[in-house]
């Protein structure tokens, strides 16, 4: 496996970083296995192979998105709203990719995150992220505002921390497409995605007493900081926020 | 079973199939994971998309490069990916450990300095530096994988390893008496 020539007089770096750098913990396998078997069963997390025609059948299983309560008495995340989610998001990145022909075509002119951009009237590309990323917001801004009211009574519950993974994956896939996403959504999406992964990390953590405390307070605080719910409700239309 | 049935399998749907390719590659990418950010929460993260995305690309493997180094080049892009966007935020990820405890997960004998040290070194390496070092010198991938993941020449691989090496005995070269 290792080539010896390499490992000669230097290989005492190596070993010195094999025993003191970021030394892997054994393989919490079952946990894993257990979280990747979640996401291939709700199906409606596009990855980046489900780009194109055949994305439209993403949701192999629909019974397998949980649904969650969220703050409004309504049930997020039903089957049906899960796969025309995730479609709108597959729609979106793979108008973006097919659209992307001519990569040149990229505008970057201070485009206002408030105002529609005239700019992609002549970029698709430009026009499917925004499609996209809007579409991941309108879906962060519920929970978010149920990450906020958990964070105050101090516990984030597992539902919670799944459905925040649900979007973050989302997140990831549209930062990681390619597409030309303007500045200052890219880094809202960023700024989200990390909220994101707490919240996930935090839900499927079960914590309780002083960590959990100190946890969410971070969380608490890195949301406000960087204005993320309110910087997601300047950005969504307007309807979907008065429901 | 053949590997390349199982993938052709897997790529058909067949959930067993996909688990047993898992079982046979999941503690290589969660070792480089790991080794790449450091954090075990992270590191499951990491490890959790590739194989989320190896699925759903499955379909595209060609065998011709072999599965594990296919599965490393995934490992590798969703790690960087998530590791940019995370070191943005580094600060408060200490944090969090800080103010929870883990960071006192260090081994209770282990020389601070040198561990500090060394964690200096190897974080501020370049990027493709840094990966090099950790696939072959600690991970133990030869030249041959490291340049099918990360898609450059061998030679190239070579010379990363070496101008890492060279970095690191510079920055820690007063420790080279006890390990040499």
């Amino acid at each position: 496996m290792n080539e010896s020539e390499s490992r000669t007089s230097d290989d005492w770096i190596g070993r010195m970083a094999r025993e003191h750098y970021n030394r892997p913990p054994e393989t919490p396998r079952e946990e894993i296995w257990a979280a990747v078997e979640a996401r291939l069963d709700e199906g409606g997390s596009p990855v980046a192979g489900q780009i194109g025609p055949e994305t439209r059948g993403a949701g192999t299983d629909p019974h397998g998105s949980r649904g969650l309560t969220g703050p409004r008495g309504g049930r997020f995340g039903g089957a049906w709203l899960a796969m025309a989610a995730s479609a709108v998001l597959a729609l979106g990145v793979g108008l973006g990719r097919w659209s992307r022909v001519a990569p040149e075509a990229t505008p970057v002119a201070g485009t206002s995150v408030e105002a529609p951009a005239p700019e992609s009237d002549r970029n698709p590309g430009a026009t499917a992220a925004r499609l996209a990323a809007v579409e991941t917001l309108v879906r962060s801004e519920p929970l978010l505002a149920t990450v906020r009211a958990e964070a105050s009574r101090g516990a984030v519950d597992a539902e919670v921390g799944a459905w925040a993974r649900k979007i973050l994956g989302d997140a990831r896939f549209l930062l990681d497409s390619g597409l030309p996403l303007d500045p200052q959504v890219r880094s809202l999406l960023e700024d989200l995605e990390l909220v994101l992964l707490q919240t996930s990390l935090i839900g499927a953590r079960d914590l309780e007493g002083p960590r959990a405390q100190a946890e969410l307070e971070l969380l608490r605080q890195g949301m406000d900081d960087k204005d993320v719910l309110t910087r997601i409700q300047a950005v969504v239309p307007g309807p979907a926020s008065g429901t | 079973m053949d590997e390349r049935k199982l993938i052709d399998k897997a790529a058909r749907g067949d959930q067993a199939s996909f688990r047993a390719l898992y079982d046979r590659h999941v503690d290589r990418v969660y070792r480089l994971a790991y080794r790449m950010a450091g954090h075990e929460d992270i590191a499951r993260d990491i490890t959790q998309e590739t194989f989320v995305r190896a699925h759903s690309r499955l379909s595209q493997f060609r065998g011709d490069a072999a599965f594990s180094t296919w599965l490393h080049s995934v490992t590798h892009s969703v790690a960087l990916n998530v590791i940019r966007r995370v070191d943005r935020h580094r600060k408060r990820e200490q944090d969090i450990d800080s103010a929870s405890g883990v960071a006192a997960r260090t081994t209770p004998h282990s020389d601070p300095d040198l561990k500090d040290r060394l964690r200096a070194a190897v974080d501020a390496l370049p990027e493709i530096y840094r990966t090099v070092f950790l696939m072959h010198d600690v991970e133990g991938f030869n030249h041959r994988e490291i340049a099918r993941t990360l898609d450059v020449a061998e030679g190239t691989s070579k010379a990363r390893l070496s101008r890492a090496r060279a970095k690191l005995r510079d920055a820690l070269s007063d420790f080279a008496p006890e390990y040499a």
